[in-house]
């Protein structure tokens, strides 16, 4: 397989290029997501959450879905990470010499071993499914035209439904986090 | 049958009084006065109907009637009532006797609190001894003997508080009830040698011939005959009862109940019911012979009772003892009698006998009741000044017994007696032993009239006659005793013909025949010698008796009775009180023993399953809760409260599910 | 640039959310692996868009816009329920919240 991509690559430089915009933020979001993953100062995991969201953003405009990559950014990295950015800051344990262990009781190698089967399942479909031989298509492209017609149209249900539900959470969170205000 | 209510009557008067309170003294005297009466009125139909009846020429008139009583299986007891002759007289003697006796309880026992149950008893008492007399089967014959005996137990212990009571009533009980076991035994035999033990059934009855000589000819035990085996048997019921020697012991106790009692019990008609016994049964006693082994025991016991009884009543100072020995001995001659084969000269002696102990009794219990409850002949005397019409009925009624000639019942009865006694071909001891038994008889009884009657007083109580309803009776029965004289008579030999169904006739030639006079004068010359000797020693008041001063240790032996109680306390009560000793030994160390063992068993038992529940079968439930709590622990563990363990499986089984799928669809 | 190798990246990046979310014992580690396995899925329907006959029918990227949306709700419920449990068991340790324990 990696000698038919060096083939690819050499044949055809234009699309090599092309190629490394996609891959080049995708393995920066590997490496920032196994660092989210593995870092002990919670802090320094949510900015490398942070950073991988954003690579994740600049995967998608690369792969030719522009407005999900700026909405990407814009929902993720602007709103959800500075959530929990503010949810880690506002649950700081109260003596700073507590120091528990990262990983949970039950172990980290459970955890692990859990996600690398889980792994090795997914990559044995991937490899082994006709579906995933598929060739890249010429271009694909989402004009942001084409995704408000189909939002107001094929998937104003859905549109609605998301409305309310954001909503609801808007207001359950407003309600759940409130301070409790017996005298 | 009307007869049948000749013991009903007084039978239902009993349970009627049984009822009654302690204070209704009148409604129970008249009721059982009233019941007797009407049972004696009863009684003199049934006599005066067998006087007129003929049977067959040498039969017997007889009437009975059977009824069935109990059946078992095939076989069936039968029970009956039966009138004849030898019962008619009887019957009418005891009835009539009785209820001149019952008159006579209502003045002696006027100041007795239990006045009332004295009359049931007494009641009882004549159902039962009519019941024996009236019987046609040996079963109701047993059954009322026992009733007797049981109403002579309540009688003599009517005063139980008295330990002496008690105690003499108890001995007589279990005296007689030695006797009724051979009764019992005999009985038995009898119903499985002749199959029925009714005695007259139209031809089946055991006293009938068929069954006599089936019996006769049938050899048991030691060579003799089935039919003397059964009546030797009877015998020692008859004895017990009578009062023969060896268990005559209790006769003379039983002079603790009242007066009435022994008149009427154990004078007249209770011990006479074993000489009624043997003549009943006499078919039995004389089925292999006049001569037989059975007759011949009864004759030798009675003459050795006779003589026995006699040589002990000379020395006793008891008023109502020396009759009571005097009743024994002249049963002795009664049996004697029966031995010897004569049934009617019993039957006559024992009627005769009847009218005038009774007599003698109830004077005794007069001159008891007018010196105050005073019962010592060495402290009466004189007392013909105080009570003259006590003293001529109580004469008369000795001078019967003695056997003073013509006049007198006595004389003419006891000499019938001697006289078959002395045609006895098997020996002629026994006819000796009565002629002493006669002068004796003659002896003792002066001896009692000087004490009690002659001299001047001695006691310290004022005597007085006793009331009329005492004395009435007393004349009464006194001439009846002259008055039985008559019909006892060999010139007139009217029982003789009365009893065997033959004609009679009075011929004066019959006084001639078979040296009659010959013992008839003899008898005399004994009768003189025994009261004019005793009329000598005693006429004068003595503190120490003179038969003492002459021979003093056989006096004392005398005295002593000859010592039969205390052999018989030294032997048999102490053999059964060892018995007792070892059967209580038996029980306490072996059974109870074998109790405890049992319940030890048991203990151990339960104590062994209670450690095996609890170690075994707790152990088992133990571990399986255990295991039970253990594996809950287990699944409880599974909830941790901790997501990411949640997680953790989930994650797995989404895992599993996806390979599962994939698999599928590939 | 075949789709597996998107996908396969897709994978990887799912199984770190993954093992994030069984083996932290932060609350808040928990909720970003969360996250980060909902960026991978959504990377998921991006290249699925990609690599399509029919990509006007937006249907891939129509799934990453409320996929999107949904991720955010649920991150805000998420964190407001941690703060809540901050609040009451003065911890956000996932192991301390055992109420539930059996």
């Amino acid at each position: 397989m990696i000698c038919d991509f060096l083939k690819t690559c050499c044949a055809d430089p234009m699309k090599f290029i092309g190629d490394w915009f996609v891959l080049l933020p995708a393995i920066v979001l590997l490496l920032a997501g196994g660092a989210a993953v593995v870092m002990r100062n919670l802090i320094h995991a949510a900015l490398c959450l942070t950073l991988s969201f954003i690579a994740l953003g600049i995967v998608f405009i690369a792969l030719g879905a522009e407005f999900v990559g700026f909405v990407q950014l814009l929902v993720y990295v602007g709103a959800v990470a500075m959530l929990i950015v503010f949810a880690i800051l506002l649950t700081r344990p109260d003596q700073l010499t507590k120091s528990g262990s990262a990983f949970s009781g039950l172990g980290p190698a459970g955890g692990a071993a859990v996600g690398f089967v889980a792994l090795v399942a997914l990559l044995g479909f991937i490899f082994t499914s006709p579906l995933a031989k598929k060739p890249l298509p010429a271009s694909a492209s989402a004009p942001v035209a084409d995704i408000g017609q189909a939002l107001m149209g094929d998937y104003v249900v859905a549109l609605l439904a998301i409305g309310v539900l954001l909503t609801a959470a808007l207001v359950g969170a407003a309600v759940i986090a409130m301070e409790d205000k017996q005298p | 049958m009307t007869i049948a209510l000749i013991p009903i009557l007084p039978l239902l008067a009993a349970g009627v009084t049984a009822l009654m309170k302690r204070g209704q003294r009148v409604p129970a005297a008249t009721l059982v006065i009233a019941a007797q009466a009407a049972s004696t009125v009863l009684s003199l139909l049934a006599f005066l109907q067998t006087l007129g009846a003929e049977g067959a020429h040498g039969e017997v008139a007889r009437r009975y009637f059977n009824f069935p009583w109990l059946s078992i299986g095939s076989e069936t007891l039968s029970l009956g009532l039966l009138l004849d002759p030898l019962g008619a007289g009887m019957v009418l003697m005891v009835s009539f006797v009785s209820l001149l006796i019952f008159i006579y309880s209502v003045g002696y026992m006027k100041e007795d609190a239990n006045f009332t149950r004295f009359f049931c008893f007494l009641s009882l008492f004549s159902a039962a001894m009519l019941g024996v007399v009236l019987s046609n089967s040996l079963l109701l014959t047993f059954i009322c003997w026992e009733l007797v005996g049981l109403a002579s137990y309540l009688l003599i212990g009517f005063w139980f508080h008295k330990p002496e009571a008690a105690a003499a009533a108890k001995k007589a009980f279990i005296t007689t009830r030695i006797g009724d076991m051979g009764f019992l035994l005999g009985m038995l035999w009898l119903y499985s040698a002749s199959g029925t033990l009714l005695f007259y059934d139209h031809g089946h009855g055991c006293l009938e011939q068929a069954a006599l000589t089936a019996m006769a000819t049938k050899t048991a035990c030691v060579g003799l005959a089935v039919s003397n085996c059964i009546a030797l048997l009877i015998f020692c019921g008859a004895a017990g009862k009578s009062g023969q020697f060896p268990l005559h012991v209790w006769l003379p106790d039983a002079m603790e109940g009242p007066t009435p009692v022994s008149a009427l019990i154990h004078a007249a008609t209770m011990v006479a019911a074993g000489v009624y016994l043997v003549a009943r049964m006499f078919p039995i006693f004389s089925a292999t012979g006049t001569v037989s082994v059975a007759l011949t025991t009864v004759a030798w016991v009675g003459a050795f009772t006779a003589l026995f009884a006699a040589l002990i009543a000379v020395a006793q100072t008891d008023i109502k003892r020396i009759l009571a020995y005097s009743t024994v001995s002249q049963l002795g001659f009664m049996m004697l009698a029966l031995g010897v084969g004569s049934v009617t000269a019993a039957m006559v002696h024992l009627i005769a006998h009847a009218f005038f102990k009774a007599l003698l009794f109830l004077g005794a219990g007069s001159v008891i009741h007018g010196v105050h409850e005073e019962q010592d002949i060495r402290n009466m005397g004189g007392l013909r000044k105080y009570m003259p019409v006590t003293f001529v009925t109580y004469a008369i009624g000795m001078m019967a017994l003695c056997g003073v000639p013509f006049f007198f019942s006595g004389f003419w009865s006891k000499d019938e007696i001697l006289h078959v006694a002395h045609q006895w071909p098997v020996s002629q001891l026994p006819f000796f032993m009565a002629v002493a038994a006669a002068f004796l008889t003659a002896f003792y009884m002066t001896r009692q009239m000087c004490y009690v009657f002659a001299g001047s007083y001695r006691g310290h109580a004022h005597p007085h006659e006793s009331p009329a309803v005492m004395t009435v009776p007393l004349g009464i029965l006194a001439g009846a005793a002259v008055l039985m004289s008559i019909p006892a008579t060999p010139a007139w030999p009217w029982f003789h013909g009365y009893h065997n169904g033959e004609p009679i006739t009075f011929d004066f030639a019959r006084l001639f025949e078979h040296d009659f006079l010959t013992i008839a004068g003899l008898s005399v010359v004994i009768v003189a010698a025994g009261i004019g000797i005793g009329y000598f020693l005693y006429r004068q008041f003595a503190a120490v008796d003179p038969l003492a001063r002459i021979w003093s240790s056989g006096f004392r032996t005398l005295a002593n009775r000859f010592y039969v109680d205390e052999f018989y306390h030294a032997t048999v009560v102490r053999a059964l009180g060892l018995l007792g000793c070892l059967a209580a030994w038996i029980d306490r160390w072996i059974l109870s023993g074998i109790v405890r063992l049992v319940g030890a068993l048991s203990l151990a038992a339960s104590s062994l399953s209670d450690l095996f529940d609890r170690f075994w079968i707790n152990l088992g439930f133990d571990s399986i809760c255990g295991g039970l709590r253990d594996g809950g622990q287990l699944a409880s563990s599974w909830e941790s409260g901790r997501v990411q363990g949640y997680l953790r499986f989930l994650s797995v089984g989404a895992v599993l599910l996806l390979i599962i799928l994939g698999w599928l669809l590939t | 640039m075949t789709l597996q190798i998107l996908l396969a990246i897709s994978a990887i990046l799912f199984a770190f959310g993954l093992a994030a979310t069984l083996s932290r014992s932060n609350s808040i580690m928990i909720l970003i692996g969360i996250e980060l396995m909902l960026g991978a899925a959504n990377l998921n329907f991006i290249s699925f868009w990609r690599f399509s006959e029919n990509p006007s029918d937006l249907v891939g990227i129509m799934f990453a816009i409320f996929s999107i949306a949904v991720a955010a709700a649920e991150a805000a419920v998420g964190l407001a329920i941690i703060i809540l449990v901050h609040r009451r068991l003065k911890s956000v340790e996932a192991d301390d919240a055992n109420n539930l324990k059996g």
